[in-house]
């Protein structure tokens, strides 16, 4: 398997990209010498040059700085919850394809619910209630996401434990937590790895768009969302404000989607989620 | 690229009907498939010529026509039956309009409504009840057997000069093979069209069909009429063959088989295909390819042992 | 039908569960909801009356199941900010918000089929890898990142099309493609693989058997049979294309239903903003069985 995915040459570019933006963010400070929030009104809106990589903006803040440090916000907001997510779905798509009718009426209806909101609106709502934060977005990109997971996670579980041997191990009398653990999960993980990938694009897109509306990442914090909204007013006059967060976000994105396309290649060929 | 099929000469006679045997994987369906260009993407004819003699007398090569051409002739010259009758039809398509549509492509009917209801009379002629209800019918809802008489009445509209069946009945069980079989050779007879049968099916060979080609790795091993080929067997693939046909009455402790299966042919071989398999080959099969030869009247096998020795 | 009326049921149950989530989803403010609700400046009298007209002083379920009988008779309650019903303010934002999703629908199918099925046709040669390029980098730009670089292109660069919605159909075209761009991305990733699945199906065979060109084979009973897939997701894309409107219409201005929830978080209109996502998510709902049904008439096997 590692094998193919060192052959897998979109696999492995997409890997080094993301490496490489991983650790720009992580060491954005020996980076940059700015400070990502340090206005500086002598230097405002200049155009990117030798000492100001990527120009300031209109508080004379270093675009450069604010773009690694808002990465890193992004990541971290594209990890924690798409982890929180699969996690949740990975055990309520178990539950629901393994444990009776009921709970998989009550689990598939929740996650229904949950998929019938559209996803900006309920986001919205959760805003209303504990206001723009870090932990509001973290909330709602779990909310937005788990759904979808545990329903493709139900439909592979069921189709896992099809497999002869499950039975075989269950007229052994073989528990079925310790058939879950044995035998589902370690089935799942492809799959599991697949989803992931394929949702950290997904929430980065939600983090931004979030703090695009205002609602996410609320100042002074920085992130890639915030920083394409704060530049929207001088869009015309100096549009390399806008483009840099935005041209980051686009190539974390791609790259993702990108690598969980290959991975998906690579492990679970026959999928077609 | 590894030819799988090569140097073999088959030739369909005016309303005869010739069979063509052999192991799966031996090539037949990609002959079949190469006479009207339906070959998958990664096979292609790379030499030899398909001579289609029209009634005018005039001569065409097959293998020179273009794509547009050869679709000219799909339909109404050649027709094509296939193995699998489920998913040969188009799951979302009444059968009706799937067999009207040949009629649509080749503008043989301009009239709508005669051209629904000469479906229906085709559907009726392959023996559909209620052909006027089952127009509307869905693939799903027919049995196998029906879903095949369906694929015989759209192969049949454009009353084609060339049926090509590629095995018709692998997929049906005993009753109503018996049945399509029946209706193929009806069809023959009543459209005065030739046929060339594909089949691994020894039985589907001696009920229908005037001719044989057992082919083996993409080569003719033997070639005779039916009838000749049932009592006198040369080549012992052929034997094999027929030998391993279950028959009531007497019961053998086992049932004969060919031993082996079908190497997987990765280089060109020089000698005989069926060497490996062969119950008396001699040192020469490994080595040389026989030719085929003459040994009754229409019947030739290519083999150094079967038939005597060469000079 | 019997299926039908069970869809519509499962329909009924999980609006039921939209309701109960965003209810409760709005109320588990700690403190009086009313006192948030409006500036720490008014005085208690103020926030009394609201609080009373908003049944906010009775438990939670009694507040549920009054708005729930509401909601039946067709009353989402009052708007706060705007002092009007809120199901008069959804329904005149509706329609912009439909007209949007509807043309960017558009745009996306047809370019996304479009691209999908060339490049399935070109599988593996530089068509095809052009266009998965493109529509990868669909799937992958924020929406308003090309709602800002069209505007920076069409109306800055080009001054061919006006920057905010004017109420004129050219001020719709930018929104619709900023909106559809995503759904395009990925309607065409699916073409291409549903319309690949299909390349060695034996009808296709058939087809060509009776004089049909590879081409036309696969354009005609190929494209039909791969349509399924697409459909089913173009639905659930509906949800996202709602989302994406919530940006689209701040962006371009555009008084749609994603404006007015907008409004409601940032006037924090509880009674609006709950209403709107009912309304929302009824409207997605009704997008599916639309979408169960066209594909119930595509495919006579899902007919049981």
């Amino acid at each position: 398997m590692i094998k193919t995915f060192i052959h897998n040459k979109v696999a492995v570019i997409s890997v080094a990209i993301i490496a490489v933006i991983m650790l720009m963010a992580i060491f954005a400070p020996i980076l940059t010498p700015y400070d990502a929030a340090r206005q500086d009104l002598l230097v405002r809106l200049k155009a990117p040059g030798a000492e100001h990589l990527l120009g300031t903006d209109e508080l004379g803040r270093d675009v450069f700085a604010r773009m690694l440090y808002g990465a890193r916000i992004s990541l971290v907001i594209a990890i924690i919850p798409t982890v929180i997510a699969v996690l949740i779905g990975m055990i309520l798509g178990i539950a629901s394809a393994y444990y009776g009718k009921v709970a998989d009426l009550l689990i598939m209806w929740f996650a229904d619910v949950t998929l019938a909101f559209p996803g900006m609106l309920l986001a919205m709502a959760i805003m209303y209630t504990f206001g723009g934060s870090f932990v509001s977005v973290v909330i709602c990109i779990v909310i937005m996401e788990w759904g979808s997971i545990a329903r493709i996670v139900r439909s592979v579980t069921l189709s896992i434990i099809e497999n002869e041997y499950i039975q075989a191990a269950r007229s052994m009398g073989v528990r079925k937590i310790a058939i879950v653990i044995k035998h589902i999960i370690p089935n799942l993980v492809p799959t599991l790895i697949v989803l992931f990938t394929l949702n950290v694009p997904a929430s980065i897109l939600s983090e931004s768009a979030l703090s695009f509306l205002g609602i996410g990442i609320q100042p002074p914090q920085v992130s890639l969302g915030l920083m394409v909204n704060q530049s929207k007013t001088l869009l015309f006059q100096m549009p390399w404000l806008a483009l840099a967060p935005s041209g980051m976000i686009m190539l974390l994105v791609l790259t993702f989607n990108y690598l969980g396309d290959a991975l998906r290649d690579i492990l679970d060929p026959k999928s077609k989620y | 690229m590894m030819p799988v099929v090569k140097g073999i000469s088959l030739e369909i006679p005016r309303r005869g009907i010739v069979g063509l045997v052999g192991e799966s994987g031996c090539g037949k369906s990609m002959t079949a498939k190469s006479i009207n260009h339906i070959l998958p993407s990664f096979a292609k004819v790379t030499g030899g010529n398909m001579l289609w003699h029209e009634d005018s007398g005039e001569v065409c090569d097959f293998t020179l026509l273009n794509e547009k051409e050869i679709r000219g002739r799909c339909g109404t010259d050649v027709a094509m039956i296939f193995q699998e009758p489920m998913t040969s039809l188009n799951p979302m398509m009444c059968i009706g309009d799937q067999i009207k549509e040949v009629l649509q492509i080749h503008k043989l009917e301009k009239n709508a409504d005669r051209a629904k209801e000469r479906v229906i009379e085709m559907l009726d002629a392959v023996g559909i009840a209620e052909p006027e209800l089952r127009y509307k019918a869905w693939p799903h809802e027919l049995s196998g057997g029906m879903r095949q008489r369906v694929m015989i009445a759209m192969a049949m509209i454009g009353s084609p000069k060339l049926l090509i069946a590629d095995e018709p009945t692998t997929a049906l069980d005993v009753t109503t093979e018996a049945q399509i079989l029946k209706l193929i050779r009806k069809m023959c007879d009543e459209y005065k069209m030739s046929a060339m049968v594909i089949t691994h099916n020894m039985g589907v060979v001696s009920t229908l069909c005037d001719y044989v080609y057992v082919m083996y790795l993409g080569n003719i091993m033997e070639q005779a009429p039916t009838k000749e080929l049932f009592k006198n067997p040369m080549h012992p693939y052929t034997k094999g063959l027929l030998s391993s046909i279950p028959r009531i009455g007497n019961n053998p402790e086992y049932l004969e088989t060919i031993p082996g299966s079908i190497p997987v042919m990765k280089k060109q071989f020089k000698g005989c295909e069926f060497c490996l398999r062969c119950s008396d080959d001699i040192q020469k099969c490994f080595f040389e390819k026989a030719e085929l030869k003459k040994v009754g009247p229409d019947h030739y096998v290519r083999c150094h042992v079967a038939g005597g020795e060469e000079e | 039908m019997s299926g039908f009326i069970r869809r519509c049921v499962g329909v009924v149950l999980v609006l039921f569960g939209v309701m109960v989530m965003i209810f409760v989803v709005l109320r588990i403010i700690p403190g009086n909801p009313a006192a948030v609700l409006l500036n720490e400046h008014v005085n208690s009298a103020t926030i009394e009356r609201l609080t009373a007209s908003m049944n906010l002083d009775k438990p939670l379920p009694e507040q549920f199941f009054m708005y729930l009988a509401g909601v039946l008779r067709g009353d989402l309650g009052q708007s706060y900010y705007m002092r009007q019903s809120v199901l008069s303010l959804v329904l005149e934002a509706f329609p912009y918000t439909l007209k949007l999703t509807i043309l960017s629908a558009v745009f996306a199918w047809v370019l996304g089929i479009g691209i999908g099925v060339i490049s399935a046709l070109h599988h593996d040669r530089l068509p095809d890898y052009l266009f998965r390029g493109v529509s990868l980098l669909g799937v992958s730009v924020p929406v308003f990142m090309v709602a800002l670089f069209l505007q920076y292109l069409f109306y800055f660069r080009f001054s061919l099309l006006p920057l905010v919605y004017d109420g004129s159909f050219e001020s719709m075209i930018l929104p619709a493609i900023a909106l559809g761009w995503n759904s395009a991305g990925s309607v065409a990733r699916l073409t291409r693989s549903s319309l690949m699945e299909q390349f060695g199906q034996p009808y296709l065979d058939t087809a060509r058997a009776k004089g049909l060109t590879a081409r036309q084979a696969v354009l005609t009973h190929g494209l039909k049979n791969s349509m399924v897939p697409v459909i089913t997701m173009i639905a659930m894309q509906f949800s996202g294309m709602l989302s994406g409107a919530v940006i689209t219409e701040s962006v371009f201005g555009i008084a749609g239903l994603g404006k007015l929830a907008l409004t409601a978080v940032q006037t924090r209109d509880m009674p609006l903003l709950q209403g709107t996502v009912l309304f929302s998510a009824l409207v997605i709902s009704l997008g599916n069985i639309i979408a169960d049904l066209i594909n119930v008439c595509l495919d006579p096997r899902l007919r049981v």
